[in-house]
């Protein structure tokens, strides 16, 4: 869905009014981002990158044009030169420029989770899709002792999923498959050794073969072409936190203000700037007043003595 | 299966309980996996159990028909291949549940059909053959033709044809007992599945023989179930629900300090 929302958003012709505005929630969320007490040295160090990044967008964005294809033109330049943070931040910021255009996306997010096999692939173009779109599932040295330290799985207790060192902990035999990224890989080396073998051969031709495969083969094919589809990293790697995939999961729930306080927990701000009960209740004149709170900022302190 | 009967023990036989679609999709997924289940496996199965209940097609008690009857519990080996040409495939299943071999055979004779127009897929000796309908509704939604038949019974001969019209999520079912024996009767647990690309195959009961219609399912009337079933969740056994709930729990780890170690703030 975030796709969807940036394509429609990126296809925007800016105008000076959307550039200013854009220019505001920039200014606002380096702000928010100062104002934020993070106790993690890691996450205030990429959080003042961040801001460091942001303010140059910011400068960058006061002196061009409002070119019908700025968006483009920022968001090429930020993915050639900015950190993931500081990308997906401006992407965010793109979105809360056109409610009109992804409000009505909110519709939509609970989409049923169907992955269709498309059985008569011919097994060279599923080789191509995993070499294209999944490359750097590729990229992990599965024989390296670091790439496969941690396995997963369910726990008794709070059935939650957990981590398990490989060869030293129990419950491997109950391992979750939520490492995709070694599946895959997996997948792409037995394909070489099927193609050798009948190059011509369809995607269902290897699953007879390989019925354990089904569902991996199924994610790819489905999943392939989603730029937010799978968490693009190796979850078995010694340096893997899971807290970044906490911080995802809260992230679509509106959570803000991550400080991690462990590699496992992480603390967050919910609902932080939006309107209050008592606000809502007092009849506001226009609801829209409330409609925009995204990178709440400390409020003014009015209490000082007016020094005479 | 030991652990299974035991927690089931528990539970009044008739005790019901109301279950979302969600959770039924869930604990059931888990249940197979504990089971010994491929994930792909699991899920398919969990989503033909759904399917099969979302209808009203008793998709729960079937399942716990098959738990009391036969052994799920064993290594899957895939179904073997008896025959094999572009248009029809036989395969062998050696009396495992269509909830574990058929998924991937329908997905051969969906890729033959898309090919060749038609094919014909038969798979014997398969168990809880009626749950292949789970899986039949989503090649239907693929746009594909999709009719399958097999006998419930040999005394008195039952028969049931199913099927699937092109991109629909539900079928038309005939169940219906033949008066006049044929002289080879052997028992058969197999099922045929033809599945055409340009064509409808809705049964329509013609024939000289005579037989008794003992069950007609409509489109419009699956499709009004699957609305109030959406609206007013799935009722459930109790005591099977335990039971699955227990076969989840083989997929559970036990907890130990170090694995407590650096989640949340109690640390």
């Amino acid at each position: 869905m975030r796709e969807t929302a940036l394509s429609l958003v990126k296809q925007e012709a800016a105008d000076e009014e959307a550039q200013h505005r854009l220019r505001d929630l920039m200014h606002r969320a380096i702000q928010s981002l100062e104002q934020c007490d993070i106790e993690n040295a890691e996450q205030r160090a990429i959080n003042a990158e961040v801001v460091n990044e942001l303010s140059m967008a910011a400068v960058w964005l006061d002196q061009v044009p409002a070119d019908t294809d700025l968006w483009l033109q920022l968001t090429d330049w930020a993915e050639a030169a900015f950190t993931v943070e500081t990308q997906e931040l401006i992407n965010t910021l793109l979105i809360e420029l056109y409610p009109d255009h992804t409000d009505g996306l909110e519709d939509f997010m609970a989409a049923e989770e169907s992955m269709d096999l498309v059985p008569d692939m011919p097994l060279i173009q599923l080789k191509q899709l995993i070499e294209t779109h999944l490359d750097w599932a590729l990229q992990v040295d599965l024989t390296s002792p670091d790439e496969c330290y941690w396995f997963w799985y369910r726990s008794i207790e709070k059935e939650e999923p957990r981590l398990g060192i490989r060869g030293v902990d129990e419950g491997q035999e109950k391992e979750l498959s939520l490492a995709v990224g070694p599946r895959i890989q997996r997948v792409h080396n037995h394909l070489d050794a099927h193609l050798e073998k009948d190059a011509t051969a369809l995607t269902i031709d290897y699953l007879m073969a390989n019925p354990r495969d089904s569902d991996i083969v199924r994610r790819i094919q489905t999943m392939a072409g989603s730029a937010y589809g799978e968490i693009r990293a190796n979850l078995w790697h010694r340096d893997m936190k899971p807290m970044h995939l906490l911080r995802t999961k809260l992230s679509f729930l509106g959570a803000q203000r991550f400080d991690p306080r462990g590699d496992r927990w992480v603390r967050v701000t919910f609902f932080q700037g939006a309107p209050l009960v008592s606000e809502l209740n007092a009849e506001p004149v226009d609801l829209l007043e409330f409609d925009d709170w995204s990178f709440a900022l400390a409020p003014q302190d009015t209490s000082q003595p007016t020094p005479r | 299966m030991e652990f299974c009967s035991g927690a089931a023990r528990h539970i009044s036989t008739n005790a019901k309980m109301k279950v979302s679609f969600n959770e039924l999709q869930s604990l059931s997924w888990k249940a197979f996996i504990g089971l010994g289940f491929s994930d792909g496996q699991a899920s398919d199965a969990a989503d033909m159990l759904c399917w099969m209940e979302s209808c009203g097609l008793e998709g729960v008690k079937t399942l716990k028909d098959a738990l009391e009857q036969y052994s799920l519990e064993h290594p899957y080996s895939p179904p073997d291949i008896l025959y094999k040409d572009t248009d029809v495939t036989v395969l062998d299943a050696h009396n495992v549940s269509v909830l574990a071999c058929s998924h991937l055979p329908l997905e051969l004779a969906f890729t033959q059909a898309r090919a060749r127009g038609l094919s014909v897929l038969k798979i014997r000796r398969c168990r809880q053959r009626q749950l292949i309908m789970g899986y039949l509704a989503r090649l239907a939604n693929r746009g594909m033709n999709v009719t399958a038949f097999w006998r419930n019974s040999q005394t008195p001969l039952t028969e049931q044809v199913v099927g699937f019209r092109a991109s629909s999520s539900v079928p038309s079912i005939r169940i219906y007992a033949v008066s006049e024996l044929p002289d080879e009767n052997k028992d058969n647990t197999g099922i045929t599945v033809v599945m055409a690309n340009h064509v409808d195959l809705l049964p329509t009961m013609r024939s000289e023989y005579e037989y008794n219609l003992l069950a007609r399912h409509d489109e419009s009337e699956l499709l009004e179930v699957r609305s109030k079933t959406e609206r007013e969740g799935i009722t459930v056994d109790a005591a099977l629900w335990e039971q699955l709930q227990g076969l989840a729990k083989l997929t559970l780890v036990a907890s130990t300090a170090s694995s407590r170690l650096g989640a949340g703030p109690a640390d």
